[in-house]
């Protein structure tokens, strides 16, 4: 590839920065006190990375989820997650028709074609093992096979949730799917007293579908997304520090004992059973590059790293099974251990 | 002194039979007289029979009030073998009789069973009379009845070496306790000096030599950035500015100074821009802000 024909194609970053903050200000608008969590979604968007919503029941998961699809544009498929839900159930639609006869259809994932946007699996730990195989090659290479072809989703975008309050008939994500989502972002219902009375009492919360029509649709074009994604990890640059600073993070994540890290009741030899993967890394400083670039810089700092460390990182990190339960709590000890311990310059 | 008496007894057997199976009663006695009230009287009886018969326990005499004065308090008895078989009956009695003159008292005799299978033998004890005296006149002497009290046993001093000694131990062991805890707690008098991480900067920033070498330049913001971070207890990023200078009030006054530092570094380190760094904040001019910094760092402490 040459240079000229990339310095033509090269968007315009501080546009599109400014159309960044407006998908955020939208978005704004009809989820309240969600601001971290709207942050985060918009640098997935712009990394062009897949993204699992933990949190709560009714914690406008959904809703947050569908009004990014709205405003973001492009075809949008959703699909429910059940325990008799079977991989052939995304590919096709399989019905009697009017005539008698069986007819085979394309089911959610292929019936938006190829320009499908965002791809949105609600409730997915409720779904079976065997599912979640086909998501793990449509999230890594965003394509598939059905009807005897191949289909490719060049614009895809994979958005999951799943409750963390039910274990029942509930399948784990495997490691190898968790470790594909680019972000595992926590939602929580706001702590704020006055959105908390707003979103009780304004009626306009309470239709989720009337408030995501209310989204302002393709505040950022879909199909420019990816280009944009290349240019902002371009544009935003990494000095040696910085990278030696992301190296020892991942070291002290792998063996916190070497950095001396220490965490109250816990056997430090014991706690990591893997600490991150080279994928988990790289999308690691894809999102900071994403979060600089936010902020208005060229320059990848620790701060970016540190800001999007936990949403990137927490579930890549994996623990001895005795420790599993306490997980969230000893994963972001952890993991505030090792930012004030690793020195940044 | 007076001791023992024999008394051969005669037996008064039911049984003709039986009567030739009981070959010998003794009576091994104390003196017969001089008892007080709560004395100890044991008898001792030693009875032989005919090889085969095994004295019954049923008939032998329970210990416990006999009479309203006498109680029996134990009853033991001994196989000595031989043949005939001689079996010792001891029986230690206690005479609670209060006496106001001397009186002729009898503990009452009792008969002892031997049995072989079927036949049966009986080995009379006869009774056993003794004097008992009293313990003082009838008609006190003395008007106060307070006057018949014996004067109090003076205390014995109680030996204290053992507790004294334990005393001293264990205090000089909680006082070492104490040493050991005030050292691992750093009380006083085991206080160690406050780190002064501004004053250490300072001191290392105003040593290094001036070559004017970018190096150089990146140890002296390195030392600046170790010295925050030891003040702070953790790693500040220039993000963090605002909540160390809200923890640090006393450092708010170079905030402006802060900033630039983080400016600077930012610079130097993370876009490789050396001369920008410099012109933003001079070698010179870190020095004085590590100084200025030291100096807060001493009014504050």
């Amino acid at each position: 590839m040459t240079a000229a024909p990339q310095q033509e194609s090269v968007p315009d970053l501080v546009a599109w920065r400014k159309a960044a903050h407006a998908l955020q200000a939208e978005i704004g608008t009809v989820v309240l006190g969600q601001k971290r969590a709207i942050k985060f979604l918009t640098i997935a968007v712009f990394a062009r990375g897949h993204v699992l919503l933990e949190g709560d029941v009714g914690t406008g998961k959904t809703t947050l989820l569908r009004a990014f699809a709205r405003a973001i544009g492009g075809a949008f498929e959703r699909v429910e997650g059940t325990i008799d839900l079977m991989p052939g159930d995304l590919l096709y639609h399989t019905y009697l028709a009017a005539d008698g006869r069986p007819r085979v259809e394309p089911g959610p994932v292929l019936r938006g074609g190829e320009e499908l946007s965002i791809f949105f699996f609600n409730e997915i730990n409720r779904a079976r093992p065997q599912v979640h195989a086909l998501l793990l090659r449509l999230m890594a290479e965003r394509s598939l096979s059905a009807f005897d072809r191949d289909y490719h989703f060049p614009f895809l975008q994979v958005f999951a949730d799943r409750n963390r309050v039910e274990r029942e008939e509930t399948f784990e994500l495997p490691a190898a799917a968790r470790d594909r989502f680019f972000m595992e972002i926590g939602i929580e219902a706001p702590a704020d007293r006055e959105t908390r009375r707003r979103l009780i009492f304004e009626t306009r919360f309470h239709d989720a579908d009337a408030l995501v029509g209310s989204v302002r649709p393709d505040v950022v074009d879909y199909r420019a997304l990816d280009e944009v994604a290349r240019a902002i990890q371009e544009h935003v640059r990494a000095s040696p520090v910085i990278e030696d600073y992301v190296v020892s993070l991942w070291q002290a994540i792998g063996d916190p004992l070497s950095f001396g890290i220490e965490l109250a009741d816990v056997d430090m030899e014991r706690l990591i059973q893997g600490g991150g993967s080279p994928r988990g890394l790289s999308f690691l400083v894809r999102a900071a590059r994403v979060r600089a670039w936010l902020e208005g810089r060229d320059l990848l700092l620790p701060e970016d790293v540190r800001d999007v460390f936990v949403e990137t990182m927490a579930h890549r990190i994996f623990l001895d099974s005795i420790y599993e339960l306490r997980r969230e709590a000893l994963v972001a000890e952890l993991c505030r251990r090792v930012f004030e311990t690793v020195a940044s310059p | 002194m007076w001791r023992m008496a024999f008394i051969w007894l005669c037996l008064a057997v039911s049984c003709p039979l039986a009567e030739a199976q009981i070959v010998s009663v003794q009576r091994e006695e104390p003196r017969p007289f001089g008892y007080f009230v709560g004395d100890l009287i044991t008898l001792e009886v030693f009875v032989a029979v005919d090889s085969g018969y095994l004295i019954d326990p049923a008939s032998l005499p329970k210990a416990g009030p006999v009479a309203y004065w006498l109680d029996l308090r134990s009853v033991s008895v001994d196989d000595l073998g031989g043949n005939p078989r001689q079996w010792r009956l001891r029986l230690a009695y206690q005479n609670f009789y209060v006496a106001l003159d001397v009186r002729r008292m009898t503990i009452p005799g009792f008969d002892l069973i031997f049995k072989s299978g079927e036949n049966s033998a009986k080995a009379s004890v006869a009774p056993w009379s003794f004097s008992v005296s009293p313990l003082r006149e009838i008609l006190p002497t003395a008007n106060d009845p307070v006057d018949f009290l014996r004067a109090d046993i003076a205390p014995a001093p109680v030996s204290l070496g053992a507790s004294r000694r334990a005393l001293l131990i264990l205090s000089s062991v909680s006082a070492l306790m104490l040493g050991l805890v005030a050292f691992d707690r750093s009380w006083p008098p085991f206080r160690r000096p406050q780190a002064r991480p501004f004053a250490l900067a300072a001191r290392r920033l105003g040593r290094m030599r001036r070559d004017g070498s970018t190096d150089q330049f990146r140890a002296a913001l390195r030392t600046m950035h170790q010295s925050i971070d030891v003040a702070a207890g953790r790693r500040v990023l220039a993000e963090d500015l605002e909540s160390f200078l809200a923890e640090h009030p006393d450092y708010r006054a170079e905030a402006e100074s802060f900033t630039r530092f983080y400016r600077a570094s930012h610079r130097i380190f993370f876009a490789s821009d050396e001369t920008g760094a410099e012109r933003l904040l001079p070698p010179t001019e870190l020095v004085s802000f590590s100084q200025r910094l030291a100096k807060l760092e001493r009014a504050a402490a």
